[in-house]
């Protein structure tokens, strides 16, 4: 067998050898190149950042004056009134030494915090009461916290369910839901009652804590009318009321006497001394606690049915401000202990904790609660014989609270430890979405003192540190900066570009490095209009969540990249998903201090409408007005999804701004920095090296990005151009018929033949059963089988079945040794494998008749359609081969008449050449060079012949690999017709189309599928799913067609969507096999197929 | 040739660039509010005015907030800001200092010692802020003289003793002030109580009017009852009836309600039928053209509460919305504001 002179045979050998080496060296310079490139992303830019941590915290000193003496607060007054007009005496009991008192706590549920504290310190409590219920509207009913937690705070047993039922929207209290409800028709009152019950009773609940301020009681008293009722349904339901009574003015408006039988507890709020509208003050001095307390015991209400809710949070009163800042007891502590406070205490008189500080260079006054507050409250109730104490509230208390809390009898200061634990909250100092993190813990120290009256005092000896968010950029109440995150987006940055323009407006967009990689312009359009650009990672993932080096790897990423397309740096720095200006993680401070380590400044926000999950303009609208007077920085997007509705709602939102008289600023405004400053020019150290190669780099992603785009887009036009031509086409094509006068003449059958016992005998019936008109002969060339074949073919004992025998040198030979030993004007072509039908033989050489037609292809069909890669060949037959041959007959271009079913002329393929060993494709090579002759080749719907599909995937491989390496073979031998106008459709249209569908276009289209998975992953599919679904719609077309022109049902052709997943991988990888064997230029057999034998006419 | 036309052009020019007075109604009053708007009466913001609007379904033609003296400022963005919302601002000029508490006399800020100079720079500050906002707008200056809890009041300046003429010269003082720095544009609002704290003739309205060069409306404020251990239930047509003859013998001037309320006290007398009442017969009135209504809530030191917001009850809302539904009482012109910013 000659196995040298084929197409790429590479007679000397070295070509293999010399394109390992390119390869290897192509390999070697990308490896080195991405190292390089990525290497150059390790290394961390300069930032200059305008602000250190260390210059911050130089903002912050102590007050070292004595707390000033306040004037008196109005509560003062209050409580002397109430002292006056209850003028019973004072009923002395003995302590209580029996511990069965109520030991509860408030729970807020959007405080993380506090379910910190929770999952430590619940055994402790015997009642739990979650912020949960809400009733502000009588036509809205109750409404439910989202995240109250509720399932987190079942099921610890001994510990029961209290949830709070107030008037609160947000912070501030509503009164007319209550008022209305309570001078409301008895049936909603009723409807009222029903839904609270329903409710805590699906949630578990023992009871529930009614806590209704600043509330009318009515001019006949409705209030505690309706409380009367909700007690009494409640209670018939084994639930228990328990009430909130304020220590002010509203303490008398409640009917004691009235009430008492039916709540079972009240719960005296006895707090808010000086509250955060007051002046500054003590929130609960230990006289003015026990004033109280003695008020309380003079009412009708028993002793035990009193509850005395204990404060333990802090007050922070700034200069010049209307409303004090309510703090943690860790805040408290972190800003004395940053402010450098030396002499912080709580003794008396007061027994609050004081003390005072300045920061950017406002004066503060801290009053706050602790473990000794606590403890000196917490013996004054049991002073009493009340029933319990309730902390008020989980997360913002001093933890050693908690080591006390269950303490039989009264606590003394011999029962504290010196040690006040630090790091376990996060603290914050000052006002501003803007924040610089001091990640420093320490342990604190105090000392205790038991004072002669029997009160607990103590001296912070040394403050405790917290992870300490120092707040910067605080504007004015009128200001806000516009921000927007994920962009540049090439359809909603620019209209967002144009609405900001028009407006005279300057915004900050942080933005996502690989949308910058994408779309640079749009990013030197925001610079060069003005406004200002933060750093959002490179790819968007959640910082908390991800290793330092990757966050590093981010971050230099987009810094590069704005760097290298802007000319600019910047020193801003959001973090993806954690942007709340108040972290509750400690996970989400990580990313902060990385990005803090390498110059930046991190900017959070308080404004978030969460325009991404709202529809429509007016709605988000809405949710800007709700949320405007939190802060001063506004969160927007511009990218990542669609954002119609934040562009829609830009105009109307800066109307609604500029009416309620807001200034928009930029960042660099509220931090009363030039803009320069965040977004300084590169600084010359930066053009380092690093700078070019990440540039460089940059600029050949885009490149190959652009390349992959163009070329999806150059596919899916020619694959539907091609798809429309095609169907116009076969429309126009007629099957061959002769007229009535055209004389068939005898015919020679040639089948070839290597090991094919198992089917050949089916083979030569087939033929043999045929209804040809004239005389044929059947020529079997066994080219050296080493099975039965030859014996299969000789025990057919018929007259018209030759055998002509060989020993093994190739189809191509075997077939043009039975053309040479032939005498029949037409010669029939049949692989070994295929069975025609008993007309196929009359319909092949009736197209004859035509005498310029020198080959006809028959229409081959899978006849083994028993296995799912079977059926799938065979709609391929059908759809990819045969439907093209209509076409391409119409224009005189089909590509190849095929082995398994063709007629040619004797003397056609004489004059061609005869079949070459040039190539694999012995078939389509001689069908090209029959055109070469003038001849036309024709094809012929009507004769079906049924040959065997591989029914495996290795087999399928094989046979495809032969057939792309030989039409591969066959292009480059006839790449003189390629474009050549002498031949016509077949030089512009079939032959190039081969190239680029079955060559390139099959190559590439594992790469675009790894990139469309890689963007249905990241969820940005809506980039390539329109080809992909262009691609997908032309198949389905093609194989509808093609099955209604082969009589079958539509839904056959569905077949082709997982075909398409099936056929893609392997004809690429077949098509990259025959590349390299291509380039190695070494033999390949001729792939044998396994015979099973399986196919059958039906 | 070219002049034939440019001057009546530029005169017309001109012409609209004066500023349009405050428009006195033919027929009809104009709606206004106070909103609740905090301690010290001034937190203008634009959500407590459009959530008022959204309560009774009319946009106030006026909106009233305060200037005390004690903040030393010019409320130039509240003005701005009620201004851009297409409203015209009324304001309360009020000369007392912190903590703003009623009955403890004069301050600082006595009518005295702006007699004798003492505040003139803040006077003339406060008279470039009013010229510098540039549109007419409404000042109610030291309202409710004739009553006693006020440090203005002219109880504390000798009483029947010439203290209504100490208060006609602190007003014509300050004005001429004002007035001298250009503040052309303040339209002057004599705005007193319409009931004389002391029935006495010097402390009767008319007792206190500094003059017709000084004054372009007359005000007053005429609230039903407002404290439930406190004052019968009155009705309202009964409630105006005297104080209506009183306030029009003064002058020939516009009419303002410069402030009306009631609480919701159910058991005393119906607050939906008081507005049902006032809302018709205001407008019924041919010399009242304005009707400022005060929306305000608050806490007493008893513990009850004074509740005059319109929502103080379902009834009331409703009767509210229904009362101030009818075409007389005139609404801020939206339409007309948005078709002169194009």
């Amino acid at each position: 067998m000659r196995t040298d002179g084929f197409i790429f045979h590479d007679a000397k050998g070295g070509r293999w050898g010399r394109f390992k080496f390119l390869a290897f060296a192509g390999a070697l310079l990308s490896l080195v190149a991405l190292v390089l490139f990525l290497r150059s992303l390790l290394v961390t830019p300069k930032i200059d950042s305008p602000t250190s941590l260390n210059e911050i915290k130089q903002q912050i000193r102590a007050n070292e004056r004595a707390a000033l003496l306040f004037e008196s607060a109005n509560s003062k007054k209050v409580l002397s009134s109430m002292l006056s007009n209850n003028s019973l005496p004072r009923k002395v009991r003995p302590p209580k030494t029996v511990d069965n008192d109520i030991c509860a706590a408030f729970l807020p549920g959007w405080d993380e915090a506090a379910f910190q504290s929770w999952q430590l310190h619940s055994k402790k409590l015997t009642h739990i009461c979650p912020e949960w219920l809400f009733f502000t509207d009588i036509e809205k009913g109750i409404k439910e916290e989202g995240d109250a937690g509720l399932e987190r705070l079942a099921k610890v047993s001994g510990c029961k369910l209290f949830p709070m039922l107030t008037n609160l929207d947000g912070s501030k209290r509503i009164s007319e839901g209550v008022e209305f409800l309570a001078q409301a028709k008895p049936a909603e009152r009723k409807a009222f009652i029903v839904q609270l019950s329903d409710l805590l009773r699906n949630a578990g609940a023992s009871g529930v804590v009614i806590n209704w301020e600043e509330v009318d009681r009515g001019d006949n008293d409705e209030l505690g009318t309706l409380l009367i009722e909700i007690a009494h349904t409640l209670k018939s339901q084994g639930l228990e009321t328990w009430l909130c009574i304020t220590m002010d003015a509203a303490f008398n408006i409640w009917d004691y006497e009235k009430l008492s039988p039916h709540i079972a507890r009240f719960i005296a709020l006895v707090h808010d001394e000086h509250g955060d509208t007051d002046s500054p003050g003590p929130i609960a001095s230990q006289d003015w606690f026990e004033g109280w307390l003695q008020v309380l015991s003079q009412t009708p209400v028993k002793p035990e049915q009193w509850i005395i809710s204990i404060a333990c949070h802090g007050l922070d009163w700034t200069e010049g401000k209307a409303a004090a800042e309510p703090v943690s007891f860790a805040d408290a502590m972190s800003r004395a202990g940053n402010a450098g406070c030396s002499d912080v205490k709580n003794e008396g008189p007061s027994f609050n904790g004081n003390f005072s500080y300045y920061y950017n260079g406002k004066a503060h006054e801290v009053w706050f609660l602790d473990a000794v507050s606590f403890a000196n409250q917490r013996n004054a109730v049991r002073n009493h014989g009340f029933g319990g104490v309730i902390l008020n509230r989980m997360g913002i208390e001093d933890p050693v609270i908690w080591k006390t809390i269950n303490t039989p009898g009264i606590i003394s200061a011999s029962n504290f430890h010196p040690i006040i634990p630090g790091g376990q909250a996060i603290t914050s100092i000052g006002e501003g979405e803007v924040v610089s993190l001091d990640p420093t813990v320490a342990n604190g120290r105090r000392e205790f003192f038991q004072t002669p009256e029997g009160r607990i005092s103590c001296v912070y000896e040394l403050l405790p540190a917290y992870p300490t968010l120092f707040r910067l950029g605080v504007g004015e109440k009128n200001e806000i900066a516009l921000t927007f995150d994920d962009g540049p987006d090439p359809d909603w940055t620019p209209m967002i570009l144009d609405i900001l323009k028009a407006r005279g407006v300057k915004a900050t967009f942080f933005v996502v490095g690989k949308e910058v990689e994408r779309y640079p312009d749009l990013l030197k359009r925001i610079v060069f209009e003005g406004h200002e650009i933060g750093n959002h990672s490179y790819t968007h993932p959640n910082l908390a969540e991800i290793p330092e080096q990757l966050i590093k790897l981010e971050l230099n990423a987009t810094q590069r990249l704005i760097e290298s397309v802007t000319g600019l740096s910047t020193v801003l720095f959001r973090p993806p998903y954690n942007a709340h200006s108040r972290p509750t993680k400690f996970e989400e401070l990580a990313p902060i201090n990385i990005a803090q380590s390498m110059g930046y400044i991190t900017v959070l926000e308080n404004v978030d409408p969460r325009d991404w999950l709202v529809d429509d303009a007016a709605s988000l609208l809405d949710r800007v007005k709700e949320s405007r007077n939190d802060g001063n920085i506004l969160l927007l997007h511009d990218g990542g999804g669609d954002r119609k509705a934040t562009v829609d709602a830009l105009p109307g939102l800066l109307d609604y701004l500029q009416e309620r008289g807001d200034k928009i600023v930029t960042v660099a405004d509220l931090l009363g920095v030039e803009t320069q400053k965040i977004m300084p020019p590169m600084s010359p150290e930066n053009r380092s090296f690093e700078f070019l190669t990440s540039g460089i780099g940059f600029d050949i992603l885009r490149a190959f990005q652009n390349l992959i785009e163009s070329f999806l887009l150059i596919g899916t036009v020619l694959v539907v151009a091609r798809t429309v031509l095609v169907l116009f086409l076969a429309r126009f094509h007629k099957a061959p018929e002769a007229p009535s006068d055209f004389i068939k003449p005898s015919v020679s059958v040639i089948i070839p033949a290597f090991n094919e016992e198992k089917v050949i005998a089916k083979t030569i019936e087939s033929l043999l059963a045929s209804d040809y008109p004239n005389s044929i002969e059947v020529v079997v060339v066994d080219d050296g089988s080493t099975d039965g074949t030859a014996v299969v073919v000789e025990s057919i004992k018929d007259s018209r079945v030759r055998l002509l025998r060989q020993v093994n040198s190739g189809k191509a030979h075997a077939l043009q040794r039975a053309v040479d030993l032939t005498e029949s004007e037409i010669l029939i072509f049949v692989d070994a494998d295929t069975q025609f039908q008993k007309d196929a033989l009359s319909r092949l050489v009736e197209s004859f008749h035509d005498k310029k037609v020198g080959a006809v292809s028959g229409h081959a069909r899978v006849g083994n359609c028993g296995t799912f890669l079977a059926r799938c060949q065979d709609l391929e037959y059908i759809s990819g081969f045969n439907l093209d041959r209509r076409a391409y007959a119409v224009w005189n271009c089909i590509t190849v008449a095929p082995g398994a079913i063709s007629a040619i002329r004797r003397d056609v393929i004489l004059a061609a050449g005869g079949f070459s060993f040039e190539t694999l494709a012995e078939d389509t090579d001689l069908t090209l060079a029959i055109h070469k002759t003038g001849y036309t080749v024709e094809y012929q719907p009507k004769a079906v012949a049924y040959t065997e599909a591989p029914e495996t995937f290795s087999a399928l491989a094989k046979q495809r690999f032969r057939w792309a390496f030989g039409t591969l073979q066959c292009v480059v031998k006839h790449s003189d017709m390629l474009f050549n106008p002498r031949y016509k459709a077949l030089g512009f249209f079939s032959l190039p189309g081969i190239l680029f569908f079955q060559v390139v276009l099959v190559a590439i289209s594992p790469f675009i599928d790894i990139l469309f998975l890689q963007s249905l992953i990241f969820g940005h599919a809506d980039d390539i799913l329109p080809y992909f679904v262009a691609f997908m719609i032309c198949d389905v077309i093609l194989a509808s067609v093609a099955c209604r022109l082969e009589g079958l049902p539509i839904r056959v052709a569905l077949r082709i969507i997982p075909q398409r997943f099936i056929y893609r991988p392997l004809l690429s990888y077949v098509i990259w096999k025959s590349l390299i064997h291509a380039i190695r230029g070494a033999w390949v057999g001729w792939g044998k197929l396994q015979r099973t034998a399986t196919v059958s006419v039906p | 040739m070219i002049f034939r036309f440019l001057i009546p052009l530029v005169f017309i020019c001109f012409a609209s660039l004066k500023a349009a007075d405050i428009p006195i109604p033919k027929k009809g009053v104009l709606f206004g509010a106070y909103m609740d708007f905090g301690e010290t009466e001034d937190a203008v913001t634009l959500e407590g005015i459009e959530k008022f609007e959204t309560l009774v379904g009319k946009a106030p033609a006026i909106i009233a907030s305060s200037s005390y003296w004690g903040e030393q400022t010019f409320p130039s963005k509240n003005l701005a800001l009620i201004d851009r919302h297409g409203a015209i601002p009324l304001v309360f000029w009020s000369p007392w200092d912190k903590p703003y508490e009623q009955n403890k006399g004069p301050d600082r800020f006595s009518l005295l010692e702006i007699l004798n100079g003492k505040w003139d720079d803040y006077i003339d500050a406060w008279g470039d802020g009013a010229k510098a906002f540039g549109k007419p707008f409404l000042v109610s200056l030291c309202n409710e003289m004739n009553g006693s809890w006020f440090p203005w009041s002219g109880t504390f300046y000798g009483g029947a003793k010439g203290g209504n003429e100490v208060f006609k010269k602190a007003w014509r003082y300050i004005v001429d002030r004002v007035r001298a720095r250009g503040a052309t544009n303040v339209r002057w609002v004599f705005h007193v109580n319409a009931y004389s704290a002391e029935n006495d003739d010097w402390n009767l309205m008319g007792a206190y009017y500094p003059g017709n060069n000084y004054v372009d409306w007359l005000g007053m404020s005429l609230y039903g009852k407002q404290f439930r251990e406190l004052g019968d239930w009155c009705f309202f047509p009964d409630l105006i009836s005297w104080p209506y003859r009183e306030i029009t013998a003064i002058a020939q001037k516009p009419v303002m309600l410069a402030e009306f309320g009631v609480g919701e006290f159910p058991k005393f007398g119906s607050k939906p039928q008081w507005f049902r009442d006032a809302l018709k017969i205001i407008p019924e009135y041919p010399k009242i053209k304005a009707a400022v209504y005060w929306h305000e809530r608050w806490q007493n030191e008893d513990g009850t509460f004074s509740n005059l917001r319109v929502n103080s009850s379902q009834a009331s809302l409703a009767a509210f919305r229904e009362g101030i539904s009818a075409p007389l009482w005139i609404g801020a012109n939206k339409d007309k504001k948005k078709s002169e910013e194009r």
